[in-house]
């Protein structure tokens, strides 16, 4: 596992670990069910905050990209599950693109397609 | 739980008041008390230790009261006060054999393996020793014991680099065990930058803030304008600045920076001068 | 909970710093086995004996020892005791070699001179210092360096006052001299004991 911290870069510690994790789980580096290193040891060695570790391995559980097995650690998710999840998000990203460019098209405000968005979501859970 | 709790601490003194402190060190972190000389942060590490007597507030170490639970509070708090008090006749072997009659978990194999990790001498007096020599020996002897809650004031100090690094490696993997914590104070802030995980800042015996060290990077930035800018930035959201013939640098919330400010980083040692210059 | 760590660093004190002490203890006692000096030659080296609590805490006060011994788990009113055990056992050293070399020397004739040696042996090591110590906890050696000399003084010309005279028979011209050991020996170790509660007290309340 690689992961290289810049302390004079702009973004956030947390946010590097992230993405430099995801990008290794994405791409099978990291393989599905390997276990992660525990947070409180990967700040340590990193020299960092428990707390900064945590909140990149709470992201990365937010995404679906690591599973946690309480009294155990953290693993990383099975693949199918995390390429599914990277599918549909490009997925999503493409229609909303057209919905962009179709509301541009009529003159239908942001907020008009944000307030459908959120009536039919509502409607789905 | 909260490793160590402070509620309202106060302290008075003739000519200098500690006001109000609250403080909360959850079990697993480190906070870092930053302040310059003369704020107040022996003074409150003093006050947790009931080495001095409080005017006002309440203390809880794991839990129980702080005053009610020592002296034998204090065999799971190692200590590092600016001195280290051990007679100058002492040597580390002389030392081991005084803390085994005192301290219920006393490890002297511990004990021997930290001095070989920081190259202390065994056999040599006290006074014989290097200023940092000293301090790791008092470092070494505050961690044999060991405590669940660290106490230190000002430990590098006097430390040239390596030692430096050496013991801010030690205080990391102090904190490995997420049942340790640390509160540590320094008037050298860029120790501290890597490895708190909360800051609070002193000055002049007033908690200025309390917060995780993360958010104070999210949550500050420092604004590089001209003076006219400056100017028509709103008053209370200019936390501190900068004023140069050529232009100036305010401290804000980033939520508060108007479009089309840039906002560049703050570090921790930046923030602080900037919220004590302008508490004067 | 027993804390002999602090014993044990205050006899590490004073095998390195109390050298010269222990040296003139030991010619002292050592001449008067030897010469057939006035009885009371083994009397004068209790002077340091009694000495010995003050000056041990000198010594904490100077290297901040004093200040470390908060931040460990042993309590003021175990410091205080701890100085004061240190004094008694002092003592106690110092009053079986005393009685051995007396022995030794023939100088010891009655059980009044032994009385007598007694009294003044105890006025010098436990009086002497049941007198000095709450003012040292209270305010510390440094402050009360004065006292200590004084004190010092004192002691020394009350010690050459007595040798011109032997002692046992100043003793036996008391009245009731076995009435008046048997009060006084217990006396002057109640008068330690109470000093020691007092520095107790004094010391809980002072803030370094």
């Amino acid at each position: 596992m690689d992961i290289r911290i810049d302390n004079r870069s702009a973004l956030p510690i947390y946010d590097q670990i992230f993405t430099q994790l995801k990008a290794q789980i994405v791409s099978g580096a990291l393989p599905a069910d390997a276990a992660l290193p525990s947070i409180r040891s990967l700040a340590k060695d990193l020299r960092i905050s428990v707390i900064t570790t945590k909140r990149a391995y709470d992201e990365l559980e937010r995404e679906g990209l690591l599973y946690t097995v309480p009294g155990k650690g953290c693993f990383v998710a099975p693949k199918n599950a995390v390429l599914m999840r990277e599918e549909n998000l490009r997925a999503i990203e493409a229609h909303v693109e057209e919905i962009a460019r179709l509301a541009a098209t009529c003159g239908v405000s942001r907020d008009e397609v944000t307030e459908m968005i959120r009536l039919i979501m509502e409607e789905t859970e | 739980m909260n490793a160590l709790e402070l509620k309202s601490v106060t302290k008075h003194y003739r000519d200098f008041t500690l006001d109000s402190i609250d403080l909360a060190l959850p079990s697993g972190a480190i906070l870092g008390l930053v302040g310059e000389n003369g704020a107040g942060k022996t003074t409150t590490i003093k006050l947790i230790l009931d080495m001095l007597r409080r005017d006002g507030g309440t203390i809880t170490l794991f839990g129980r009261d702080a005053r009610e639970s020592y002296p034998l509070a204090r065999e799971d708090v190692g200590v590092m006060l600016d001195e280290v008090g051990f007679s100058a006749c002492l040597t580390a072997r002389n030392i081991a054999r005084i803390m085994r009659g005192i301290f219920r978990n006393w490890d002297d194999a511990a004990f021997a393996a930290l001095l070989g990790r920081l190259n202390v001498p065994e056999n040599k007096a006290f006074k014989e020793l290097s200023l940092g020599m000293k301090k790791k020996l008092g470092l070494a002897a505050a961690l044999a014991h060991r405590p669940k809650l660290l106490l230190l004031d000002e430990p590098m100090s006097g430390l040239d680099p390596i030692a430096r690094d050496e013991v801010l490696e030690l205080f990391s993997d102090f904190t490995r065990d997420e049942e340790h914590a640390i509160l540590i104070s320094s008037h050298i802030v860029s120790d501290l930058e890597k490895l708190c995980d909360y800051i609070a800042f002193l000055h002049r015996g007033r908690l200025l803030l309390c917060e995780e060290k993360d958010r104070l990077h999210e949550e500050y930035g420092i604004v590089r304008c001209s003076l006219d800018e400056l100017r028509a930035l709103p008053e209370g959201a200019v936390l501190g600045r900068r004023t140069t013939p050529y232009g100036a640098e305010a401290l804000m919330r980033r939520g508060d920076v108007p479009a089309g400010l840039a906002v560049g980083a703050v570090d921790i040692e930046q923030l602080f001068i900037f919220m004590a210059k302008e508490e004067a | 909970m027993k804390k002999t760590g602090l014993l044990i660093k205050d006899f590490f004190l004073l095998a390195k710093y109390c050298r010269s002490f222990l040296l003139i203890i030991a010619i002292f006692l050592g001449v008067s086995v030897v010469g057939s000096q006035s009885d009371y030659y083994t009397v004068f080296p209790c002077l340091l004996v009694g000495l010995m609590p003050a000056t041990l805490l000198s010594y904490d006060e100077r290297e901040k020892w004093d200040v470390y011994a908060q931040t460990l788990p042993v309590s003021r009113a175990q410091f205080v005791g701890e100085k004061y055990l240190m004094g008694a056992l002092c003592l106690a050293g110092f009053l079986v070699l005393q009685l051995l070399v007396s022995f030794l020397s023939g100088a010891v004739r009655s059980g009044a001179d032994l009385a007598a040696l007694l009294l003044v042996d105890l006025a010098l090591g436990l009086l002497a210092p049941a007198v000095m110590l709450p003012f040292f906890f209270r305010f510390g050696v440094e402050k009360g360096r004065i006292l200590l000399f004084a004190m010092t003084g004192l002691m020394t010309l009350g010690l050459l006052a007595l040798t011109r005279a032997p002692l046992g028979a100043l003793m036996l011209r008391l009245p009731s001299p076995k009435l008046l050991t048997a009060v006084a020996v217990p006396g002057i170790v109640a008068l330690y004991a109470l000093s020691c509660l007092l520095s107790i007290r004094l010391y809980r309340d002072r803030e370094l």
